[in-house]
């Protein structure tokens, strides 16, 4: 609804802005300028997105200080700390980091952006940065048609960042010219009203451009141009600090309860940040003033000493919050509770993870696992058997030999909330997220989808199975009982294999090595060896059992096989060669067959 | 040379990238296959049920069917230049 009138709103000042004066129609063109040129930063930097993300992100975010170097490096490098905040988002959303790291990245974030400041007015406004940006742009208009996909992004880089500068440049010239016109110091008011009235003017300006770079970019030419004052500029700086978060609170908004977690406390630490800058801030600009001598910053040059102020009580920030990180987390888990209908709904999938081909991957694969650990309650249940004992290494034949306790539970109540609805919404964000990903991803992507649908099957096999299986494990006969316990451990086995590549290192995982547990349910079963022939003939198990028997060798058999499957995808390799190269390996159904059948001949 | 092969000459090259990660990849999986085949012959040879050692000698025969496959893709691939 807000953002409904807000559009008009904003349409409508700036209508009678440029009516009133031409020179804001200069600044508000180098603005957009400035914002488009982000745009083009976020899209080369999305060229860079694959495989080696993933792997980077783990690397680098597993301790807190590394998060925050990251942030600080990332936020260098993208000038914006709310690009970074909302991949950020979108990477915890996936499940690929923890909270805690996330939090470290936003703080980081709120480092690096203070890079911006220096680079505006360290650089910015003392060379003629048009020069700069038109090479910039005509080099990176002409990568950005090139087919090579790096080649590409190298030119989105260069494009977006020729018009970062062109837009300072017009930002510039625009404030230069609305001197003569408007003079902004009229407006300037002295003392803590004037703090508090700026700052928030820094918070709107920030909402509305959703980039606490360009604000910072807006003030510093301001003050160059004297329009405001020193203390009016500080304030406005520390107004943007707080206003940034509304790009990471509007990129949570369609994210699940983690990301709603990192968007408030990047809320939490920018107004704590902001609240102590505003409390201090006698003392923070006597601080700059020693700083900026000490640096040899001279006394008058305020664009430079805002620079100075900005990275300090960014500084301080994160000094102050992070000895607090541990509160924040638990008080973050407290205030924004997972749902209580979480298992029945997607946990990562949302509109955040479609930013990037590997996060929107990652949190497919993420919400596959979901399915099949609600799905493995029927599976396990289904088979009169706990998970914890699958889970664990006891000997499972002497397990369920001795075990023949009926577990009761409904698994079509279990079905219908914890795999159906769950496994309808996997499909539903399949179906559209496959038009946003390249070829090979997509292959990876149905690959998931396939193993969904396996998962589903499973669940109905087993359904199919379990009157006979509670009935015959139950049975006095000893030799039906021995066949479904067989069939009990075969389907248990390959549910313990699954679990423990699932605990594995990513690098230690064999999921091609599942395959032989599709020959030993074609080579061992009853009907295949000819022990289900010879138990009727001799008359130990009716023609009765020998029918339900058969038909569920045959469920469990399409069972073992689609679990396999599940298996490969779920935790096969997730860069898109070595998963190739897993598929060329792994054998086809003709070539387990012929496996089969030379045991059969050596036999 | 005919246009085709000029096309064909040109998208090979182009994806050689490609074809050089995949064969990076297929060679790291076979180095994994030949551990693993190692591991499960001197489990075979500790083995001391005959079940456990019917089962450990059907997943050695799908290692080495799957290893063979994947050296004879790597040479059809090499092949290929």
């Amino acid at each position: 609804m807000l953002r409904r009138i807000l559009l008009p709103v904003i349409f409508v000042i700036l209508a009678y802005g440029f009516w009133v004066s031409p020179n804001v129609k200069e600044i508000a063109a180098g603005i957009a300028i400035f914002l488009f040129g982000m745009l083009f930063l976020e899209e080369g930097f999305r060229s860079f997105t694959g495989g080696m993300l993933e792997r980077l992100l783990k690397r680098t975010t597993d301790r807190l200080w590394k998060a925050i170097s990251f942030g600080v490096v990332a936020t260098t490098i993208m000038q914006s700390s709310s690009l970074v905040s909302v991949i950020t988002i979108s990477f915890l959303s996936a499940g690929l980091i923890w909270l805690n790291s996330g939090i470290g990245i936003i703080f980081g974030a709120n480092l690096g952006t203070t890079t911006g400041a220096w680079l505006v007015a360290g650089f910015g406004l003392k060379v003629k940065i048009s020069a700069y940006a038109m090479p910039m742009l005509v080099f990176g208009i002409i990568l950005v048609f090139q087919k090579v996909k790096n080649l590409k992004g190298i030119g989105y880089v260069l494009a977006g960042l020729g018009f970062l500068f062109l837009g300072i440049h017009y930002m510039k010239e625009g404030f230069e010219a609305f001197r003569d016109t408007i003079d902004l110091a009229a407006y300037a008011m002295p003392g803590f009203a004037g703090l508090i009235v700026f700052t928030l003017i820094g918070m709107a300006a920030t909402v509305i451009m959703q980039s606490s770079h360009a604000t910072l970019v807006l003030i510093i030419t301001a003050l160059a141009a004297g329009q405001i004052t020193y203390e009016n500029a500080l304030a406005l700086a520390i107004g943007a600090n707080v206003g940034t978060t509304i790009t990471a609170i509007i990129g949570s908004m369609s994210s699940n309860y983690q990301g709603k977690r990192l968007a408030a406390a990047h809320l939490i630490f920018n107004v704590v940040t902001g609240a102590i800058a505003i409390a201090l801030i006698s003392q923070l600009v006597w601080m700059v003033d020693v700083i900026s001598a000490r640096v040899g910053i001279a006394a008058d040059d305020y664009t430079l000493k805002l620079a100075v102020f900005h990275t300090v009580f960014n500084v301080i920030g994160v000094a102050v919050m992070v000895p607090l990180v541990p509160w924040l987390v638990t008080f973050l888990q407290r205030a924004i509770p997972k749902s209580l209908d979480e298992m029945t709904q997607p946990k990562y999938l949302n509109e955040s993870a479609c930013d990037f081909p590997e996060t929107l991957l990652g949190a497919v694969r993420q919400e596959t696992l979901h399915l099949y650990d609600n799905a493995l309650e029927i599976l396990a249940h289904g088979l009169n058997l706990r998970r914890s004992v699958i889970f664990s290494e006891q000997d499972l034949e002497a397990h369920v030999a001795a075990n023949r306790v009926v577990i009761d539970f409904d698994l079509d109540r279990v079905y219908t909330y914890k795999v159906k609805s769950l496994y309808a919404a996997i499909l539903d964000f399949v179906s559209t997220a496959q038009t946003q990903l390249p070829p090979d991803y997509a292959d990876v992507l149905f690959e998931l989808r396939d193993a969904c649908h396996g998962i589903a099957i499973c669940v109905k096999d087993i359904k199919l199975m379990r009157d006979n299986v509670s009935t015959y494990i139950a049975s006095d006969n000893q030799d039906i009982r021995d066949q479904y316990n067989a069939i009990r451990v075969e389907l248990a086995s390959i549910m313990r294999r699954i679990h423990v590549l699932g605990e594995s290192d990513e690098e230690d995982r064999d999921v091609l090595a599942l395959d032989s547990f599709k020959v030993a349910a074609d080579e061992d079963n009853a009907v295949a060896t000819g022990a289900m022939d010879k138990l009727i003939r001799e008359g130990r198990i009716t023609a009765t059992m020998g029918t339900s028997l058969m038909n569920d060798l045959g469920y469990a058999r399409d069972v073992v096989w689609r679990l396999a499957e599940v298996g490969k995808a779920l935790f096969g390799a997730h860069d898109v060669a070595s998963k190739e190269a897993e598929r060329t390996i792994a054998l086809t159904e003709e070539e387990l067959e012929e496996i089969r059948l030379s045991t059969e001949e050596a036999a | 040379m005919k246009t085709k092969n000029i096309v064909k000459a040109l998208r090979d090259i182009l994806d050689l990238d490609n074809r050089k990660k995949k064969k990076n990849a297929l060679e790291k999986i076979l180095k994994k296959l030949k551990k693993n085949e190692s591991a499960l012959k001197k489990k075979i040879g500790d083995a001391k049920g005959g079940k456990q050692k019917k089962s450990l000698l059907a997943q050695l025969k799908v290692t080495r069917a799957q290893r063979k496959k994947g050296e004879s893709s790597l040479a059809r691939s090499a092949a290929k230049g």
